[in-house]
């Protein structure tokens, strides 16, 4: 065995399809989660929540909730006191020029005005949540109820309601970026597609909510705090310093948690801020949790902007240009900055050469709550354009979709491709490494692309069946900094153990990670035991978002795991009396390679290394134990095609999918299983987003489905089970060669379904052009078609 | 949401004026109303319960009326809220002489907001008709109740809404059980029932 971590794939190392190490104990309920912890004395916590969308509040009266048997406080803004502040800007506006940026971020709880349905203004700490509950129904808040700001272009008008009163309009930011000259393309185009494109708001829907719990140990000097957090040691840090406590005073652990999705790496929440100086205050744990209401107004929520772009192409469809000016919504605050247009930005370039580029962006302030990124942070709107307008130019060219795509494609010769533009970690946009070409080949060859639009879909048509056949490319931008460690060790016992800041929501962490460490020490999976998102175990990173996780805690315990594996080399070389390249290390052991009886466990060895008494060479380190962190120097490039067979019913447009093939490539796989877990969950919320996910707004800014019976979620009747293939382009930018996967499934869906779509009615006057679709938004789309011809 | 609609009673217009300014009568007949206190000459204070689904709550509200014209039309105001939600609408109120009785028509503009917004969304404007119709039905039932002499001639007359006593109920099961039962069972059953009484009668003695 190697220290470069090569191993072999059939013993669970690297690209093996190993059984997950986790799911014994999820599968079995022993796995916590923060709705399980009981702690002696634990008291629970409700939040009292602004049932208007914008209002000023006049006056809280508390008097009554106080009262209440078994309330044992009740706290609003005024009673924080020093400690109210607005959260801290968590990504600052990106380094491109002339960009405007206005910093306006959350606060624990409301003070003098609400901004959003959901806005915490009071929290009640009791002995049990449903007295908790009654009390808020007691506290009395006297609204003086303000017009709302909506919808996007209403509230950048001229006379709207401004959510915050300090700036003189609802501008929360505005950036362009480009390169080479549009103006010039446009001029010189054969056609230019110019169209406006809708994409709206949806909620993660994680099958977990939030949940905050919090422990103060005044004896110890300690904080406990267990959070449903993507990012525990930045919530740790940020904690300390809010509550004056020393970073060594506070531990962040995130439990096993219920799906993150992007929501959960927003911080601080309301939430995490008050829980903890509760639980401080009053010198007793303290719990929240989230019911489903409550998630549907107070978490995270993403998707809605408005693109008017236009596509300059030649005589024969190639790109000569693309210029995008779209308006982002990001509700009543932005703490997270300008990551999700960005995403867009980047995204709207897609696997295509494109010579002249212009983007713009409004980012607007709107009485609904905050935006945050969502499983494909803002990608999704970016491949919808690109793909859309492709579509629409092969329409009018007369070309095939796939056709014209083709003719677009980048070339592994332009690699690494430089985009010229700044991209979400401030570095410029840049594709490492890529083969896109026969990622499509690949997809159309799965779907019988040829196959259906020459033979099945005529044959389809004349029994009057309305079935389409759809494809589209996406880029996925991933694995970007700025770092995560880890830490490895070899227990005496000879099971190895690994630690790494980042937090696990699903992904199988404890199963990737230990076939990275096990892969470089020879020892089995099974017998490595991973540690995630818990401070007192590894406390420097940032943590699991913007599929990095593998990418970049991977390599961190793939560094760590390797300098681990030389210690034992060089220990057991000098044991066996042999030089260090004649030992490997498999099986557990370090063993001479030409006489593999001569064997030393590697539990041995670090029990030798840890010796109790004696001299040792100086310099040398204790243990076979290192620590080692990884930082890229830029995003490594993930890209796949999605291609997608479909039915519609013409009387009720209910859809069905047929087939969906999914060819992505993500580089180096360290374990196809859990890759492929992460596309088919990806898919299933890109379904969702494309067909069934929408949140509605009144005017008033009220939610109008905040709830499961009105919010639809696609169900195991509508995820179809998919062909996945994977491409391997390793990125030359870490050395395991690995790229990110977690969003990859959900960001084409969107456009998959308006090409699908729109190729199975065929009618020339319908274009999809919004998303969410739904059955009734596709009937009016239909009637408005058959009222036009 | 817009409510909107008619109600013929079968009352004159003046009584139903009369009726329709003093809310403590129309809160002895909606469902849910806990109190109700004046808080000015046209302006009142109230607590009820409601229900939307599967949303329920207590609701505390104002309501004021205004523009009065008797006996034709008056604008009224509502703003009720609670830890379900609140509702808050502005509408009028107009009564035109219809032969003997009245045609009351109202008109109602209201928002929904929180929890019977999110939740309870697709039932709010049933639920709200519902409400409405009863109100307007049971006033109708009380104005007829309280003064019989001015109803209009030939109007039905409406049943008591009294539950029977034990034994009238049981008398009138037994009349009915017996003209359902054919002939030739009737004294079959007859003699089963005795045969029962009998035996429960010599259990009870034995023990």
């Amino acid at each position: 065995m190697t220290a470069d971590g090569a191993g072999a794939a059939g013993a669970g190392g690297l690209g093996a399809r190993y059984p997950r190490n986790e799911d014994a104990r999820l599968l079995t309920g022993q796995a916590l989660f923060l709705d399980d912890l009981a702690l002696p004395g634990m008291l629970h916590a409700a939040l009292l929540r602004s049932p208007h969308a914008h209002a000023r509040i006049r006056s809280v009266d508390a008097s009554r909730a106080r009262a209440l048997a078994g309330v044992v406080a009740v706290v609003t803004a005024e009673d924080l006191g020093a400690y109210w502040r607005p959260g801290p800007l968590l990504v600052p506006p990106p380094p491109v020029a002339g960009a405007l940026f206005h910093e306006r971020t959350q606060v624990p709880l409301a003070k003098g005005k609400v901004r959003h349905v959901g806005e915490p203004i009071a929290l009640v700490v009791a002995s049990s949540r449903y007295l908790a509950e009654d009390a808020l129904a007691e506290i009395e808040v006297e609204f003086e109820v303000l017009d709302a700001a909506v919808d996007l272009e209403g509230a950048l008008a001229a006379g709207a309601p401004l959510v915050h009163d300090d700036l003189d309009s609802n501008l929360a930011a505005h950036v362009v970026q480009a390169r080479g000259d549009w103006a010039v393309a446009r001029a010189a185009a054969h056609r230019v597609i110019a169209r406006r494109l809708h994409y709206d708001r949806g909620t993660a829907a994680a099958l977990e909510n939030r949940g905050v719990a919090a422990e103060w140990d005044a004896r110890a000097g300690r904080l406990t705090v267990w959070d449903t957090t993507q990012a525990p040691i930045p919530i740790r840090n940020g904690l300390a310093a809010m509550l004056g406590l020393s970073e060594h005073q506070v531990r962040v652990a995130a439990p096993f948690i219920g799906g993150g999705f992007g929501p959960k790496i927003m911080m601080f929440y309301p939430e995490e801020v008050l829980i903890p100086w509760a639980a401080r205050a009053l010198g007793r744990p303290v719990k929240w949790t989230s019911d489903r209401a409550e998630d549907f107004v107070s978490t995270t929520q993403e998707r809605g902007q408005i693109h008017d772009a236009e596509l300059a192409v030649d005589r024969e469809g190639r790109i000569l240009g693309l210029a995008d000016r779209f308006l982002h919504d990001t509700g009543a605050y932005d703490p997270y900055g300008l990551t999700i247009p960005l995403n867009s930005q980047a995204n709207a370039l897609g696997l295509y050469r494109v010579p002249a580029y212009r983007s713009e962006f409004r980012a607007v302030f709107t009485n609904k709550p905050i935006v945050t990124p969502y499983r494909g942070a803002g990608r999704q709107h970016g491949t919808f354009v690109i793909e859309r307008l492709l579509d629409l130019a092969a329409r009018e060219l007369g070309l095939d979709p796939v056709e014209i795509r083709r003719r677009n494609l980048l070339a592994p010769e332009d690699f690494p491709v430089r985009q010229g533009i700044v991209y979400q970690d401030f570095t410029e946009l840049t594709y490492d490494s890529g083969d896109y070409a026969p990622l499509v080949e690949r997809a159309c060859e799965l779907i019988g692309y040829q196959r259906f639009l020459a033979e099945e879909q005529p044959r389809r048509r004349a029994a009057g069946r309305a079935s389409g056949i759809g494809l589209v490319t996406y880029v996925e931008g991933t694995g970007i900094g700025p770092f995560e460690g880890a830490r490895v060790q070899v227990q005496t016992s000879g099971k190895v153990t690994v630690a790494t800041g980042v937090g696990t929501q699903g992904q199988g962490h404890f199963t990737a990670f230990a076939q990275v460490a096990a892969s470089a020490l020879g020892v089995s999976p099974r017998d490595v035991d991973v540690v995630t998102g818990d401070t007192d175990q590894f406390h420097w990173g940032s943590g699991t978002f913007a599929s990095r996780g593998a990418v970049v805690a991977g390599n961190a315990v793939h560094a760590a795991a390797c300098a681990v594996a030389e210690k034992a080399l060089a220990l057991a070389a000098s044991a066996l009396g042999v030089a260090a390249a004649e030992v490997e290390l498999a099986a557990g052991t370090a063993r001479v390679r030409a006489e593999p009886a001569r064997a030393i466990a590697l539990g041995e060895l670090a029990r030798r290394a840890n010796p109790l008494r004696g001299a040792v060479v100086p310099g040398t380190e204790p243990g076979l134990e290192a620590t080692r962190y990884f930082g890229p120097e830029r995003g490594a490039t993930a890209a796949g095609v999605h291609a997608l067979i479909l039915d519609v019913d013409l009387e009720s447009c209910a859809v069905t999918i047929e087939r969906l093939v999914v060819v992505h490539d993500c580089g180096r796989v360290i374990n196809p299983t859990l890759v492929e877990g992460q596309i088919h969950g990806g898919v299933a919320q890109g379904i969702g987003n494309a067909f069934y996910e929408q949140l509605v707004f009144d005017d008033a800014g009220q939610l109008l489905n905040g709830s499961f019976m009105d919010f639809l979620l696609p169900t195991a009747l509508d995820v179809p089970r998919m062909e996945v293939d994977h491409r391997e382009t390793p990125s030359p930018l870490n050395p395991l060669g690995t790229k990110g996967a977690g969003e990859a499934g959900a960001i084409p869906v969107g456009a998959l379904f308006a090409q699908a779509l729109e190729n199975a009615l065929a009618r020339p006057g319908l274009e999809i052009r919004d998303i969410p679709l739904s059955p009734s938004r596709l009937w009016e789309l239909l009637r408005a078609d058959a009222g036009a011809t | 949401m817009k409510l909107a609609g008619e109600h013929r009673f079968a009352v004159a217009r003046e009584r139903l004026w009369a009726a329709l300014v003093d809310p403590s009568l129309l809160a002895r007949v909606l469902p849910g109303i806990e109190s109700l206190e004046p808080t000015g000459e046209s302006s009142w204070r109230a607590a009820m319960t409601f229900q939307v689904g599967p949303v329920q709550g207590r609701f505390q509200g104002a309501l004021e009326l205004s523009d009065l014209v008797p006996p034709e039309s008056y604008h009224l105001k509502l703003d009720g809220s609670g830890p379900a939600g609140f509702v808050r609408g502005a509408g009028s109120l107009r009564l035109a002489e219809a032969g003997a009785g009245t045609m009351l028509a109202y008109a109602l503009d209201a928002q929904v907001g929180g929890k019977l917004a999110s939740v309870g969304q697709r039932l709010v404007e049933s639920s709200a008709r519902a409400l409405v119709r009863q109100g307007l039905e049971g006033l109708e039932r009380e104005l007829a109740a309280r003064a019989p002499a001015a109803l209009v001639p030939g109007a039905p007359e409406l049943p008591s809404a009294a539950p029977p006593s034990t034994t009238a109920f049981a008398a009138r099961f037994a009349r009915g059980l017996w003209r359902e039962l054919p002939a030739s069972w009737r004294w079959g059953a007859l003699g089963l029932a005795a045969a029962a009484l009998a035996a429960l009668a010599l259990a009870l003695r034995g023990c």
